[in-house]
């Protein structure tokens, strides 16, 4: 069976950016994975292993750099495989996709409550782009009675700042929204930076939207907090093994007319959606299990994929000692 | 006010004009229009201080169309005292504004002449906002035969960076237009920041459109140099006497969002910020290339010591010597 059109629609909502934020992504995968696993309208085990992994495909190659959504669907897909019966791997993407749902906003709670512990009374946060884990730190903080201010950036160039300023003002946090370019002019008033992730690397180093790592920079230079709210599902397995991190250029029409470079022939936009903050500018990173320094992700990565990361290990260990010296 | 001041007075706060050097030539040209387009030498002065004033209130920071304000201020003062009519004034303001405009040309092509030095043949320049100074950079690195790829930033709230992209790539140079906050990201790529200023402090602190501080300290984190590039024009004398520059402010957030998304929301959109002098390796005047610490001694030798009266205080001498002198 083919990838059924809503499938395609999902993925098309992503790509596009209507559906956005790293967690958000990775919880709409996952239903969508459920609900390509009830369209299925054979019933054999082998075909239907098949038809999930094509749907995980569509869905993945959408942002083939987010490591939360490759996270997800690897986690419906896992359980999927190991089922026997066709009926067990249908009820085993079923409860894989609820349970990652779950789990996630499950996180995003947790980082509020543990998060808002590090935020005072008084204080000025500054945040950036459009981050539900960072979200709920601030609004909890707010809930809780602590009387803080909050400067989002407007973050060009799709404007997600304007999204975090709704969100904020409707629960009542007052928020002042400022460019980008201002981080620097403003950090002087602010106690503590609170941002999301994309992804966290097996060495600390956050990738989160574009202008992140300048952020950072501007705090590290000010001596002013910086925090990175991150759901462990964030965290690149790959990266312990070795691998680069790659990031994403998106095109020149969210930045300018496309016909302005029509007309300048020498002119051109680079676009790039993320960039790496070093762990050197990161004061921790809240997760839903604690909060950790960032040079310590490599011990959630091995507690969550230890056994995985070994038998990729034995893999390469492998093939070194099989290829002629 | 007459009409064609507050024109430039909200074209200038709406960056309109961007360039600083623009906003002085404008300034220049509105000074002669007090004296052509007034019914009497009373009114013309008194709107030459009211735009002297208005221009404080809307860019305190430019230092550079004080100083042009405050030339052409002290030539009319000379005019009415050796009697000269309104006509006279305004036709001998109009041939000074040129020659001032002329002046400062040069002025900016021979300060661009030693920038071009410092920079070698396949370099990558990163810029921001929109600077003549910069440009006249490479026009002059053009004339060299010199190939540089600029990286520019858009540059909000104003987003001028988008002319300068456009008009660096139309010389020839290969342009990359970049969001504020690549800055970082791309600083690896690049060999030399080169910005332009919109004023320098006693201290040799650059004011300049908002962002500027950002990119030097992402330029000095990677160990890339950062030259800043303006005429001894921009050099704020005010500064020696421990008074601040103010940098505007503007609370609202038409000119973050433009008007259509604005309802309720509220922001706050500075214009100008400070880089500390220890993020600037060196700057570029048509005197020299000097250190920022050094600012001090070209500011002393370009308006002396101690430096003259402000152009506020010129402008109000010259209506009393109207008043004085020319009673009704």
């Amino acid at each position: 069976m083919s990838v059924p059109a809503e499938i395609y629609r999902v993925a098309d909502l992503i790509k596009s950016m209507r559906v956005r934020g790293a967690g958000r992504i990775a919880r709409t995968a996952a239903y969508a994975m459920k609900v390509a696993a009830l369209k299925y309208s054979g019933n054999d085990v082998n075909g239907f292993k098949s038809y999930m992994r094509k749907v995980a495909q569509v869905l993945g190659s959408t942002r083939p750099t987010a490591v939360a959504l490759h996270n997800a669907l690897r986690y419906v897909l896992n359980r999927v495989e190991r089922a026997r019966s066709f009926e067990g791997a249908v009820a085993a993407a079923v409860s894989a996709a609820d349970s990652f749902v779950e789990a996630s906003l499950n996180a995003v709670r947790v980082i509020g409550e543990i998060g808002s512990r590090l935020i005072e009374d008084g204080d000025t946060v500054l945040t950036h782009c459009n981050s539900s884990a960072a979200l709920a730190i601030l609004k909890t903080a707010h809930g809780s009675g602590k009387r803080i201010k909050v400067y989002a950036t407007e973050t060009r160039p799709k404007f997600q700042g304007l999204l975090t300023y709704r969100e904020l003002a409707e629960s009542g946090v007052p928020v002042t929204l400022i460019p980008d370019s201002a981080a620097r002019f403003v950090m002087r008033e602010v106690d503590k930076v609170v941002v999301g992730a994309d992804t966290v690397a097996a060495n600390g180093a956050v990738i989160n939207k574009i202008g992140t790592s300048l952020i950072a920079l501007a705090a590290h230079e000010a001596n002013t907090r910086f925090y990175v709210a991150a759901e462990t599902y964030k965290f690149s397995p790959a990266t312990i093994l070795g691998e680069l991190v790659t990031i994403e250029e998106r095109g020149a029409e969210e930045v300018v007319p496309l016909d302005l470079l029509s007309r300048h022939p020498n002119l051109k936009v680079r676009n790039p959606a993320f960039d790496v903050t070093p762990p050197d500018y990161i004061d921790a990173i809240i997760t839903e299990r604690g909060v950790i320094p960032p040079k310590a992700a490599a011990v959630i990565l091995l507690e969550d994929y230890g056994a995985t990361l070994a038998e990729e290990l034995t893999t390469i260990t492998l093939d070194i000692e099989d290829s002629p010296a | 006010m007459l009409e064609v001041l507050e024109r430039l007075l909200k074209d200038v706060g709406g960056f309109k004009i961007y360039s600083s050097t623009d906003v002085a030539f404008a300034v220049a040209d509105a000074v002669v229009r007090c004296f052509s387009d007034a019914g009497n030498l009373s009114e013309a002065v008194r709107s030459v201080l009211a735009l002297i004033e208005g221009l404080i209130n809307t860019r305190p920071t430019s230092v550079i169309s004080l100083n042009v304000a405050k030339r052409l201020v002290e030539r009319a003062e000379a005019l009415v005292r050796a009697g000269e009519s309104k006509e006279g004034v305004a036709k001998a303001l109009a041939t000074e504004a040129a020659a001032l405009k002329r002046e400062l040309e040069n002025l900016i092509a021979v300060a661009a002449a030693l920038g071009a030095r410092r920079v070698r043949d396949g370099s990558t320049i990163m810029t921001c906002s929109y600077s003549k100074s910069v440009k006249a950079l490479f026009s002059r690195l053009k004339s060299e035969g010199k190939r540089v790829r600029a990286i520019v930033t858009e540059s909000r709230p104003g987003g001028e960076g988008v002319a300068m992209a456009e008009e660096l790539s139309d010389l020839g140079f290969e342009t990359e237009l970049i969001v504020d906050s690549a800055a970082r990201f791309f600083m690896k790529d690049v060999d030399v920041v080169v910005v332009g200023a919109e004023a320098i402090a006693a201290n040799g602190a650059v004011i300049n459109k908002i962002g500027t501080s950002l990119i030097a300290l992402a330029a000095h984190e990677a160990r890339v140099r950062t030259f800043v590039i303006a005429t001894t024009h921009k050099f704020s004398t005010e500064t020696v006497f421990g008074e601040l520059v103010r940098l505007p402010v503007v609370e609202g957030a038409a000119l973050l969002l433009g008007l259509e998304r604005v309802k309720g929301v509220s922001a706050k959109c500075p214009l100008f910020d400070v880089t500390p002098p220890r993020y600037i390796d060196a700057i570029v005047t048509e005197r020299g290339v000097v250190a920022p610490e050094a600012a001090l001694l070209l500011v002393k030798e370009v308006y002396g010591w101690p430096t003259a009266m402000d152009a506020v205080s010129c402008a109000r001498r010259l209506v009393e010597v109207v008043e004085r002198e020319r009673p009704g």
